[in-house]
């Protein structure tokens, strides 16, 4: 079974090898390289490095961060030329729609980010599924926060499970990591899936068939 | 008479799992810190009630210093939430770490022998159906 973790971001590319070497030794086969629109350079250096690295496949992406829908479509155009991997942060609802009806998307990044409630509806659900659009689990959102606002996500997130489990919608997992030391194992993110609802097989694919499909889409 | 339980049969047993865990780090760590860490990750994650329920035992025999591995037992309906608890620890002490489970097994005796690659005499002694009896000059290194 081939694994992907496909958001991990990268604050210092001086760590770029410690973190394929761990990549490695988690039983990894690929990890998507995420970078803020903002930062094109570091996106174009990963792109370049990815090229060397053998053993582990480097999937470079973009990740967008807009205030509102109009800038969101603009910036899915302008990323659009660089990469075809694009992750949306999501949170503010418009933002998660508009992510849902995009086909140009791969991921819509942690929809329960700051908010009340999970994020996602019955309407964002079922346009994530026509889009081919995955919702994900991101795990950093939980390791970075405890007691009651880790509850709260928690929370969201199964909910969010349930809703793409009514509609068919993939749940990517990933391990959002902001550095090597975040990186976790496959299994240990399937394991956050299950205790949040998901049959072991559901989120065993969440870690390695759905990610794979996702970067098969990216030439 | 003995101040001691009999051993129950074994459908009253409880029905454990032995995880094996490996840690990443930035240093070496001290097997006291990971304790607290651990436990403190896990009443964190399920509270009182489910760690109680999870019937957790470090089993401190089975840390190896060196390679930074050990075992944990506990209920086979916890094991998930075990692995979660363990990737939720991000920090032991003040250093960075990267916990990660090698696998599970059913006995202590199984998980040592898979994950830890060790290897007891009964290994040797025993000769397999159609196999001649290994001579001690064939022992691995890390015989216990």
């Amino acid at each position: 079974m081939e694994f992907y973790d496909l958001n991990v971001h990268l604050d210092n590319l001086e760590e770029l090898n410690e973190t394929i070497e761990i990549a490695k030794k988690l039983g990894y086969s690929g990890i998507g390289l995420v970078e803020k629109y903002a930062n094109l350079d570091k996106f174009k250096k990963i792109e370049e490095i990815s090229k060397s690295v053998k053993d582990l496949k480097i999937i470079p992406g973009i990740e967008i961060e807009a205030d509102g829908v109009k800038e969101l479509k603009r910036m899915i155009s302008k990323a659009k030329r660089f990469s075809n991997f694009l992750v949306v942060s999501g949170g503010e609802y418009k933002i998660n729609r508009a992510a849902s009806e995009d086909s140009r998307v791969s991921i819509l990044s942690h929809p329960e980010r700051k908010r009340s409630d999970s994020g996602v509806d019955h309407i964002i659900s079922r346009f994530a599924k026509e889009n081919n659009v995955a919702i994900e689990i991101n795990f950093h959102e939980i390791l970075e926060t405890f007691r009651k606002v880790r509850s709260y996500i928690l929370s969201h997130m199964g909910f969010n499970i349930e809703l793409a489990q009514k509609f068919g919608t993939q749940i990517v997992i990933t391990s959002g990591a902001r550095g090597k030391w975040e990186m976790r194992d496959p299994r240990e993110l399937a394991a956050i899936g299950q205790i949040l609802g998901m049959s072991l097989e559901d989120s065993m694919k969440s870690v390695s068939e759905i990610p794979k499909n996702i970067i098969k889409r990216v030439p | 008479m003995e101040d001691k339980t009999k051993n129950l049969p074994p459908t009253l047993r409880e029905n454990r799992r032995y995880l094996a865990f490996e840690i990443i780090s930035e240093g070496k760590l001290d097997f006291g810190e990971i304790l607290n860490a651990f436990w403190h990750s896990l009443l964190n994650l399920v509270g009182e009630v489910g760690a109680s329920q999870a019937n957790i035992w470090f089993v401190s025999d089975s840390w190896d210093e060196k390679n930074q591995r050990g075992l944990i037992r506990c209920d086979n309906k916890y094991v998930e939430y075990v692995r979660a608890a363990l990737a939720l620890i991000d920090r032991i002490g003040d250093k960075r770490v990267v916990p990660y489970t090698l696998g599970v097994s059913g006995t202590m005796k199984a998980a040592r022998r898979k994950f830890f690659g060790e290897r007891t005499l009964e290994d040797f002694q025993k000769p397999e159906s159609g196999s001649e009896v290994s001579k001690p000059s064939e022992a691995p290194e890390n015989l216990v």
